[in-house]
């Protein structure tokens, strides 16, 4: 007898999509405000501790006071540490695959003692540097909508930029 | 001090692609579901209780299926639930019911879209299954059941 007709095996393809709003609520919304309409970066000072929250947060995260002292955070930072990802996942907010590589970062920000995650724009590990200057660089004018990446990178600083 | 409320709602979404990998035995299911419009199911050697949908090992007496039968497109609503609120990720606007039907020769219920009025859906109705003109190869090959 001939061998048996290999059987066909289903594989599905499918996209799980649902549309989500996230309520920013006052503080976020204020920190995400200045970005889109002034360009300029917002953090919170407790008064109690004096600690700076960046992205603020309504609630001292150490106290557990009400935090309502706004202060001004330069766009430029010291880079306190760096990662390159070269393993790309998945961004559910685009259901693709984030484009590798990429570099995180923990900067932070002349005016204040906290550090803000974001992405560098240098992904070459022999360039990057703890204690590397870098600025914000936001979005142009018409195109920023409220979001977090109405900062779209920051941009590490070369010696000339700095002076 | 006027406060102004900075307070906004911003848009996103949740979006994640996957596969679906049938396997062996719920592939001959579908392939069975698109190419014949045939209804599988799989009878245990040790309780002879039908299953679907389909199982490789039986759930009480924990030996190997390999016997399948094939089961009637008619079957009775066993229980029922109306869907009325909507969201974006439902298969279809509300209302709509989603049942779980016993098909005539099976000892386990499927879930399947019932396809009739709410108000006239009863315990023990009488269902039909209701192909697509396309298929393939999964379980909503079967558009839904209606009354017969």
């Amino acid at each position: 007898m001939s061998e048996e007709k290999k059987q066909e095996l289903i594989e599905i393809q499918e996209l799980v999509s649902i549309p989500q709003k996230f309520s920013t609520g006052p503080t976020m919304g204020r920190f995400l405000s200045e970005i889109r309409d002034n360009k300029k970066i917002f953090a919170n000072r407790c008064p109690k501790c004096g600690r700076t929250q960046l992205p603020p947060r309504i609630i001292c995260a150490v106290c557990h006071c009400e935090v309502d002292e706004w202060i001004e955070l330069s766009t430029r930072g010291t880079v306190m540490s760096y990662d390159v990802t070269y393993v790309p996942t998945l961004n559910p907010l685009t259901g693709k695959m984030r484009e590798v590589p990429y570099t995180t970062a923990s900067i932070l920000l002349d005016g204040g003692d906290a550090t803000l995650m974001h992405y560098l724009d240098i992904t070459d590990p022999k360039k990057l540097k703890v204690g590397m200057r870098a600025e914000a660089v936001f979005r142009p004018d018409e195109e920023r909508t409220g979001t977090v990446l109405d900062i779209v990178y920051f941009k590490v600083l070369t010696e000339e930029d700095v002076k | 001090m006027i406060k102004r409320d900075f307070s906004y709602q911003v848009l996103g979404k949740l979006e994640i692609p996957y596969k679906y990998y049938a396997g062996e035995f719920s592939s001959k299911f579908l392939t069975a579901l698109r190419d014949d419009k045939k209804i599988l199911g799989v009878k245990c050697p040790k309780c002879k209780k039908v299953f679907i949908p389909p199982r490789s090992s039986c759930e009480k007496c924990f030996v190997q299926i390999k016997e399948w039968v094939e089961l009637s497109p008619i079957g009775e609503l066993r229980s029922f639930c109306v869907i009325n609120y909507e969201e974006p990720y439902l298969p279809l606007k509300p209302p709509f019911v989603l049942g779980l039907i016993r098909l005539q020769g099976a000892d386990s219920d499927l879930v399947h879209i019932v396809n009739a009025d709410p108000s006239k859906l009863k315990i023990g109705l009488k269902l039909k299954a209701v192909f697509k003109e396309q298929r393939k190869a999964s379980i909503l090959d079967i558009t839904y059941f209606e009354p017969l």
